[in-house]
């Protein structure tokens, strides 16, 4: 393990690569910045671009953006009370009002030191975690990762905003996609309606082009217009003492853990973890009281962005290992497995290992780079923040067009990302999650290969999922979860029928 | 009450058309109509898809169910109870609406123009009307604005990334670009 990491960090010597990671993260910081904008985004405009990178830099470069997002979303946290990104919204409680005081840079800094901390020890989590869970899931045979895979559905489904039900009706509709084609065991078309365009496929590239490019354009352009007014016009990130730093420790290293620890489990990302952490700390501070958070702590900073950037190590434990992404930028991640011709999953450790340690170098460079960028250019991102999206929009369309396009060389993959794009709007507009789809489609495929593959090693017995303690455990989280969302809605209705009663 | 009626028939209209998908999945999963025996476990390039399909129909009846349950109480006054999760609270806005309904007409003329007339027209058209639909009221300064971005973004995608982007129809510019940028040497 240590060999390869190593490895991977002097294949990182060179000035590509290290442009690369510079350039993602500055751009995650740029892009993580503007309110309504983020890391998916951002990855999905560079797409046409990776496609001409080998593997390893286009991971270097979506590392980069990945990690720089997850700070550049305080910065309108705090000058604006409106978050770049929706895990930041937590920041804002404690960042405006230290803003409002005329201390901005100071809010900023602590903001830059508790991403740095959270990011750094979520990246020794997942080097920790990454090379020991992938060894065991290596052992796993076709029932295994076919039911590992369900679980991840489940998993995801039941930890998005909404409900299972909503979760699970994304996920199907993303195996349907993934459905289309030719059905590789028995050369057989599948929803293609005799179009030569889909015999190979719903282009992987248009699909997340339409849900996480063109849905986010179509949603975000209610803000365009909306001129931005600062909290202060001090601008420089002013990086607080050590002493002061180290004396609030216990602030960043509960939002470092439940970054890592929320972080880890599939589909619940930052968002989740940052008002946890900050919760917890607020209800266990001594110095500052309780009542304090909300008027401008740092404490009300260093819980959510510790948390915040730790969840970047959690999301890639299970991403890296089973294939299951922790979030939306992770799903995107996976996604670009696929479209470079690699298998995410449990043998991904096997086949690719050089390319799972080069992922875990680039993020501790990006860490890195997070805090130099944030410390000596934060004025160059925070004055982005006045900035109309009118200018940026035509651009990341012609961005995402192309990236549809370049999978295919053909602009019926436009037509498809535009269709996704649509369908994608109006479902996370009545409360769907679009990453519930992408994962059903990049897991699809893995799930029905594996199902056929276990029930043609067991002779077409379906006894073989169950089989083994592990599978058994498997099936007992999946009914579990399923479980738990009916007693879930069933509470939820009586909670509300004596509510009637008592209106 | 108004306002949360027609969330709820607006979630009964995505129901219907999530239910027509699901029965798409039963109908049209065989477009050559192919016989295939059944492989191990009675498993055969449909059975999936049907399952998929299956489950689809469920759940959106569940969800359609419940939605009617909330407009029955809403109409005998009684307080909805969302019983598979809330829809996060929408702003209504008009004008977003109209800017959407014509960002999605330049993105669809941008692909046929793409084919037709090639990147290195449809783009500089496509940015010039999007910065307008956008509320950019200079249109000088517009103009300007997507001649310059349509000639970098032809460089990179076409000049460096060489993405086959010429027009099928008609297209005097890419020859003409492509001429231009081989004289500067980069090519």
């Amino acid at each position: 393990m240590l060999e390869g990491l190593l490895t991977a960090f002097g294949n990182l010597a060179g000035p590509g690569p290290l442009f690369l990671i510079f350039a993602g993260t500055a751009l995650g910081l740029m892009v993580g910045a503007l309110p309504g904008l983020s890391s998916p985004m951002a990855i999905i405009v560079l797409l046409p671009i990776t496609y001409q990178m080998d593997t390893l830099s286009a991971f270097q470069l979506m590392v980069g953006i990945y990690v720089g997002t997850k700070l550049g979303g305080s910065y309108a946290s705090i000058l604006l009370r409106t978050p770049g990104t929706p895990a930041a919204a937590c920041t804002a409680l404690d960042g405006f009002p230290m803003a409002e005081k005329g201390r901005a840079g100071e809010a900023i800094g602590y903001a830059v030191m508790a991403s740095t901390a959270g990011g750094l020890i979520g990246w020794v989590a997942a080097v920790c975690f990454v090379p020991f869970i992938a060894a065991v899931a290596l052992h796993s045979e076709p029932a295994d990762i076919a039911l590992i895979g369900i679980a991840g559905l489940i998993l995801v489904s039941a930890f998005v905003r909404g409900s299972m039900v909503r979760g699970l009706i994304g996920v199907l509709l993303g195996l349907l996609i993934a459905s289309v084609g030719y059905d590789v065991q028995e050369g057989v078309e599948r929803y293609t309606f005799s179009n030569p365009m889909l015999a190979s496929g719903i282009s992987f590239a248009a699909v997340l082009v339409g849900l996480f490019g063109l849905t986010v354009v179509l949603a975000d352009l209610a803000l365009v217009g909306r001129r931005s007014e600062l909290a202060t016009r001090e601008l420089n990130a002013e990086l607080p003492r050590a002493v002061e730093f180290f004396r609030r420790w216990k602030a960043w290293t509960i939002g470092t853990a439940y970054g890592i620890i929320i972080g880890a489990i599939p589909g619940v990302g930052a968002d989740g973890s940052t008002w946890l952490s900050y919760a917890t700390v607020r209800n266990q501070s001594k110095d500052p009281p309780p009542e304090a958070f909300g008027t401008g702590v740092p404490e009300g900073i260093l819980a959510p962005e510790s948390s915040n950037n730790a969840t970047t190590g959690g999301t890639m434990i299970p991403m890296l290992t089973l294939g299951i992404p922790g979030d939306a930028s992770t799903a995107i991640m996976l996604g670009a497995m696929v479209l470079h011709g690699l298998q995410p999953g449990v043998t991904l450790m096997q086949t690719s290992a050089p390319l799972v340690y080069g992922i875990l170098a680039a993020m501790f460079v990006a860490n890195i780079m997070m805090f130099l960028i944030g410390w000596n250019a934060s004025r160059v991102f925070i004055s982005i923040l006045r900035r109309d999206r009118s200018l940026l929009f035509p651009f990341i369309i012609v961005f995402a067009s192309i990236g549809a396009f370049a999978a295919d060389n053909d602009v019926f993959t436009i037509y498809v990302a535009i269709a996704c794009g649509v369908a994608g709007y109006f479902l996370e507009k009545r409360g769907f999650s679009v990453v519930t789809i992408v994962l059903g489609a990049v897991l699809g495929p893995i799930i029905e290969y594996n199902v056929r593959l276990g029930l043609a090693y067991s002779n077409g017995d379906w006894a073989v999922f169950t089989a083994t303690w592990p599978r058994l455990v498997l099936c007992g989280v999946i009914a579990l979860l399923i479980v738990n969302e009916i007693y879930r809605a069933v509470g939820r209705r009586s909670e509300s029928r004596a509510v009637s009663e008592n209106t | 009450m108004k306002f949360e009626r027609q969330e709820r028939i607006k979630d009964l209209i995505l129901a219907a058309v999530l239910c027509l998908v699901a029965i798409g999945g039963f109908v049209f999963v065989n477009p050559t109509e192919a016989a295939i025996n059944d492989g191990p476990g009675g498993l055969s390039f449909r059975t999936l898809p049907f399952i998929y399909s299956g489950a689809l129909l469920f759940l959106v009846a569940l969800f359609a169910a419940s939605t009617i349950y909330d407009l029955w109480l809403m109409r005998a006054g009684k307080a909805p109870r969302s019983l598979f999760g809330e829809r996060m609270p929408v702003e209504h806005n008009p004008t977003a609406d109209i800017r959407r309904v014509i960002t999605l007409a330049c993105l669809i003329g941008f692909a046929a123009g793409l084919k037709a007339f090639g990147f290195a027209i449809a783009t500089p058209v496509l940015l010039f009307l999007m910065l307008g639909v956008l509320g950019r009221s200079n249109w000088l300064e517009n103009l300007l604005l997507a001649l310059v971005g349509g000639a970098v973004l032809w460089i990179l995608f076409v000049g460096i990334l060489k993405l086959p982007l010429e027009g099928s129809f008609w297209d005097p510019v890419t020859p003409l670009l492509n001429k231009l940028y081989s004289l500067t040497g980069a090519r």
